[in-house]
């Protein structure tokens, strides 16, 4: 297929619905669908303005910082839960059960330990997004040892370098686990905001839909959207780089989730 | 997703190759003992930090039992549990009735596939939190809200999964289907369903995971009735022992889910299923 036809095949429904959602919004009054073009305006007004440094600056750095946390602490903790077969055997339950927590769940209760506060919004996207780091680390490091195990054991390779080979053997796995931890995270951070706060995106959202600002709500929802398609689309540009010298068969991208 | 076993063409070691071919490890005494050991260690961490925190921020371990065991005697309780039982189950139909034909017509078409990309891509990184609003405007915290959020979140892992299901039916089985003249309705029900049927299954796993997160979250922020709304009410309450307890189960329930979605899993695919799912 010559470049030009796919990217004409590829854009065509997206350009009509964006085309047949202005046309049918012009001059709406409906209270749940504003006019595009006022959505459009709301947006440039506010996000790309005052609301910039006000709402999306903070929600990003929370997001951050709580995702970088989380991924951190899950390959350290998944690389060394892993490395201890017994260990691994013996907490087993208790990581399923703490996986199977709806994140959203323990809003409530980091509320009522840490308060409103960035740091209650930062924790909790750290522990709500840890587990499937840590899961995938724990597998990845668990398979990467029974093959090479044998390979660390007869080169008597110091402790760092054993450290280094599990995790670039896991390195497939944790990226998988990585790209649901994000999607959890950006849910985190909404959920986190709409609760107390006076300033975030889904602080915004929620506070404009209890106002009646339609306009500013659909608007949020569009910075919300458009959040999460750039940061999927930067994580898989940064999935293909890292995993670029592994075998096709660890592509683990086919597979979306 | 069983590709990271290939990653080198290193022979399994002696200590692996034993170990498959016993299959899994019963539970033998020493992992039962470690297993009990763990869990009395978590207890103990867990009254630990209550003492050190003090009880008013992280209750001890037998004042949320307690709590749970007064929440498990209550109507109320119930009457969530129920709530968040329904909306959840329900949008996982919903989705399965949905995702699946449009999956697969999306994956016999190439047109429609690249015609569409762009906008899956776009709308299934949307966070599904962010539609609890509209949502609310339109229906109120009721069921079809719920509903609403959920299905528009969770439909994506299934849509894609009978996506590539479809699209990646293998060319041997075409061939093979083609060759013998096999009848449509035949080859489908006996050949192309039977190998589309473990991605789909994945897909709806993952489906049934993100519909229980949304569920809980539709009740935190938007009040719609279910487990969300009663930890909702006991945080307000102020009453400590009885938010932790919801957690519990919150979590018990997203067990249970699991549990209940691999069997009908199992049954439904197989332990050909199980092996490349």
């Amino acid at each position: 297929m010559k470049r030009s036809t796919a990217i004409v095949l590829q854009l065509w429904l997206p350009v009509l619905i964006v085309a047949l959602w202005w046309v049918l919004t012009i001059g709406s009054t409906s209270l749940f669908f504003p006019p595009l073009s006022e959505i459009v305006a709301h947006f440039g007004h506010w996000w790309l303005g005052e609301g910039f440094v006000r709402d999306f600056v903070p929600s990003l750095r929370n997001l951050a910082l709580g995702y970088t946390l989380a991924v951190v602490l899950g390959i350290g903790g998944g690389l060394v839960i892993g490395s201890l077969p017994r260990l691994r055997e013996a907490i087993a339950p208790e990581l399923e059960y703490a996986r199977a927590i709806p994140a959203v769940a323990l809003l409530p209760a980091a509320v009522i330990i840490l308060g409103l506060g960035d740091l209650m919004r930062v924790s909790l996207i750290a522990v709500g997004a840890v587990w499937p780091v840590l899961l995938a680390t724990i597998a990845g490091v668990r398979e990467t040892m029974a093959r090479l195990g044998d390979v660390e054991t007869s080169f008597r390779l110091p402790l760092h370098v054993r450290a280094l080979v599990r995790v670039q053997g896991a390195l497939p796995r944790i990226l998988a686990g990585a790209r649901t931890s994000i999607a959890i995270a950006v849910v985190l951070i909404v959920v986190s905001e709409m609760q107390g706060g006076a300033y975030g995106i889904g602080n915004r959202l929620l506070n404009s839909q209890r106002n009646y600002a339609i306009s500013e709500m659909w608007s949020a929802m569009l910075l919300l959207g458009l959040l999460g398609y750039t940061v999927n689309s930067l994580f898989l540009l940064a999935e293909r780089r890292l995993l670029r010298s592994y075998p096709e068969s660890q592509n683990t991208r086919k597979v979306k989730s | 997703m069983s590709g990271a076993s290939e990653t080198l063409p290193l022979r399994p070691s002696p200590r692996q190759r034993r170990r498959s071919a016993a299959g899994p490890r019963p539970l033998t005494i020493r992992r039962t003992v470690d297993r009990v050991v763990a869990l009395i260690v978590f207890l103990l961490l867990w009254q630990g930090v209550s003492l050190w925190t003090g009880a008013g921020v992280v209750p001890s371990v037998d004042m949320v039992g307690k709590a749970l065991v007064t929440a498990l005697g209550t109507q109320a309780f119930w009457a969530a549990l129920s709530a968040t039982l329904t909306s959840t189950s329900l949008s996982v139909v919903i989705v399965v009735l949905i995702g699946v034909p449009l999956g697969a017509v999306l994956g016999i078409s190439a047109f429609l596939r690249i015609s569409v990309n762009l906008v899956v891509e776009f709308m299934r990184t949307i966070p599904p939190v962010a539609i609890i609003p509209l949502a609310l405007l339109l229906f109120g915290p009721v069921l079809q809200m719920k509903l609403m959020v959920i299905v528009i979140g969770a439909i994506w892992p299934v849509l894609l999964h009978a996506t590539y299901a479809v699209r990646d039916i293998a060319q041997v089985h075409r061939d093979l289907v083609a060759s013998f003249r096999v009848p449509r309705l035949i080859a489908w029900r006996h050949v192309f369903v039977p190998s589309m049927l473990p991605s789909i299954a994945l897909g709806i796993r993952i489906s049934v995971t993100i519909a229980l997160l949304i569920s809980i979250a539709c009740e935190v922020i938007g009040g719609a009735p279910g487990l969300g709304a009663g930890l909702l009410t006991a945080q307000y309450a102020g009453d400590l022992s009885e938010t932790y307890a919801y957690i519990v189960m919150a979590a018990f329930l997203g067990l249970i889910l699991n549990a209940i979605t691999n069997g009908i899993v199992a049954r439904l695919v197989g332990k050909r299923g199980r092996r490349s799912a």
